[in-house]
């Protein structure tokens, strides 16, 4: 099975602090990767790496088979690398609508005569209640964006990268302030991807999630990969236990 | 089922269509030709300057990025129009074509230069233009008529009507207005104008969504060039002389004050504005030398207590009210008060 995404020793230093160094992981269609670590380990900074909002100074980023390491972040998106952030992002002056419109226009990518003159190649309203739905989400598509509570913006950023019809979707943190049932929709919305041929790498700090829903985790130290293997050799490793437990 | 809705709004469009040019006519028959050609000027002037508040609302409103440069645009397709038209003889219609297109170029070019840079490096690099603008027409003589201007510029004639006093013009620049208006609402639905404001509101999610930012703001300059340049050539037109003296700063000045009084994120609040702000020295005559303190403390005021504009207060007071009627409609509401 030809990889969707290879990471080979990517690494970023800001002044001193190495903040990344010698990542490698390879993730197959379809499969859910962990990416765990304690806090400042390096896990947001190499999803930063990965979808190219840093630029790496070393190593290489394969998506879908292509070197995309020399390319510009929303070349990448158009790729097909979507992603979430550790804090939700939205257009805070627009509309719902207008946001996860945003996942829909990705997908079509549309030159700007064209999305003038209402060509579309995406049903917007179609793929999106069909999201929404196994998210357990309803919304007010004319509401404003700040109306929403975090746990509704955590679930519905990753239905907007799921619109944009990704290969790779990289989660950061999706279980932060959602309660137990909202974190169950939104596993199921990664799980529905991740059997429509979508590769996941899954940041999280709870456990129980992690090994629930993983094929297998990377886990991170100091910006170091310490071990990298299935949901028991990971549990059972003893630089794993050192670094959770020896902080 | 979605073609339903489809037609239902194309029906609507044009309902609102007849509404708004059946106003346009009204308040042509009943109010504007009873005016004074002067007052009719300035009204006229209003929506011409229109075209560029528009563009800086494209770039502000939508792209979150402060133009300071329209005027200046304006004024290079006005010289361009009045130069092919007084000088190389071209008819009214392409004269017209090639300050538009002119005024283009002038934003592709300076867009690519100052658009990399951050909002407010853009903000004065595109107002240092409007002063190279106003130098340059003055002192390039061959091409601007320099200290004199250009004059004798051509009428402008349209199936078979020509527009030849202030008067005539009023009908045809309203459904112009009307027109920018409904393409400005276009542009704000489709996935171009979503990814403005995705560049306006939070650059990180608009790369991770694909949008090239750079190059979105750059068409979206290119587009208020080219309604400057409408703008710009419209005014040579419509007044048939241009000088140096018309394209200067203080006139960017008042677009911002037409914009902000407006609504920065309503393109019919701008028109409004534009109309108002332009037509205030003729109502507040008296107040002449004081009129910029007045503008100044209009600024003021308006940043205080209503930084979206005209706009922003109806849509509030709106707001206010569906918030009053649904209070009491809910007989929660009722059994508690
Ligand atoms: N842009 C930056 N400039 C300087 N230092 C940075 C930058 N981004 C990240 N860092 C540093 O890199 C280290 C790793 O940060 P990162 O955000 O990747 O951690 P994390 O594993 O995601 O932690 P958390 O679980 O708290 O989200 C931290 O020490 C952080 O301070
Ligand atoms: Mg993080």
């Amino acid at each position: 099975m030809a990889a969707c995404l290879q990471v080979e020793d990517i690494g970023i230093s800001f002044g001193g602090l190495k903040a990344v160094q010698d990542v490698s992981f390879s993730l197959g269609p379809g499969e859910i990767m962990g990416l765990i670590g304690p806090n400042g380990a390096g896990k947001t900074t190499t999803l930063n790496l990965i979808s190219g909002l840093y630029t790496c100074d070393t190593g290489k980023v394969i998506l879908d088979g292509v070197d995309v390491t020399d390319k510009k972040s929303y070349e990448r998106a158009r790729m097909g690398l979507g992603r979430t952030f550790q804090t939700p992002r939205f257009l805070s002056r627009s509309t719902v609508a207008e946001n996860m419109k945003l996942g829909t226009d990705l997908a079509d990518q549309i030159g700007f005569m064209k999305s003038f003159l209402g060509v579309k190649k995406n049903d917007f309203l179609d793929e999106v209640d069909q999201y929404l739905e196994i998210a357990d989400l309803t919304v007010d598509w004319k509401a404003d964006i700040s109306s929403l509570s975090y746990g509704q913006l955590k679930r519905l950023e990753i239905v907007r990268a799921l619109l944009s019809h990704p290969k790779v979707l990289l989660v950061d943190e999706p279980a932060a302030g959602l309660n137990a049932k909202e974190l169950e929709k939104s596993v199921a919305l990664m799980r529905y991807a991740a059997k429509n041929g979508v590769g996941i790498v899954l940041i999280e700090h709870k456990m129980d999630m992690i090994m629930n829903v993983c094929d297998h985790i990377v886990v991170l130290n100091f910006g170091k990969m310490i071990a990298h293997g299935t949901c028991e050799e990971v549990q059972s490793d003893d630089a794993v236990i050192e670094a959770y437990l020896g902080r | 089922m979605k073609n339903d809705t489809k037609r239902a709004q194309i029906l609507r469009m044009l309902i609102i269509s007849a509404v708004v040019l059946a106003a346009i006519l009204l308040l042509d028959g009943l109010f504007i030709q009873n005016l004074k050609n002067s007052s009719v000027n300035l009204i006229n002037v209003a929506m011409i300057y229109y075209f560029s508040v528009a563009g800086m609302y494209l770039m502000l409103g939508l792209g979150g990025s402060m133009s300071m440069c329209s005027i200046a645009v304006m004024g290079l397709s006005a010289f361009v129009c009045g130069y092919t038209n007084t000088k190389l003889g071209w008819p009214i219609l392409p004269a017209m074509l090639a300050g538009v297109v002119s005024a283009m170029l002038l934003c592709l070019l300076v867009g690519s230069l100052l658009l990399k840079l951050d909002g407010r490096a853009f903000m004065f690099g595109t107002m240092a233009l409007v002063y190279i603008g106003t130098s340059v027409f003055q002192n390039f003589s061959e091409f601007t008529g320099g200290p004199n201007g250009t004059s004798g510029i051509s009428k402008l004639t349209l199936f078979g009507k020509t527009f030849s006093s202030f008067k005539s013009w009023f009908v045809l620049l309203a459904i112009l207005c009307y027109l920018l208006i409904l393409l400005l609402h276009r542009i704000k639905n489709t996935a171009f104008g979503r990814s403005l404001m995705a560049a306006r509101d939070d650059e990180t999610a608009a790369y991770s969504l694909g949008v090239n930012v750079y190059r979105t703001k750059l068409i979206a300059f290119v587009i208020s060039g080219a309604l400057s340049g409408v703008g710009g050539a419209l005014y040579a037109v419509h007044n048939g002389a241009i000088s140096a003296s018309l394209f200067a700063f203080s006139t960017q000045q008042n677009f911002v004050i037409m914009l902000m009084l407006g609504g920065v994120m309503s393109p019919v609040g701008a028109l409004f504005g534009s109309i108002l702000v332009n037509y205030l020295p003729e109502i507040a005559r008296s107040a002449g030398s004081y009129l910029n303190m007045i503008y100044g403390i209009l600024i003021i005021l308006l940043m205080i207590f209503m930084p979206m504009g005209l706009a922003g207060l109806i849509k509030d007071g709106f707001a206010r009210l569906k918030a009053m009627n649904k209070k009491k409609m809910t007989p929660a509401a009722k059994e508690g008060s």
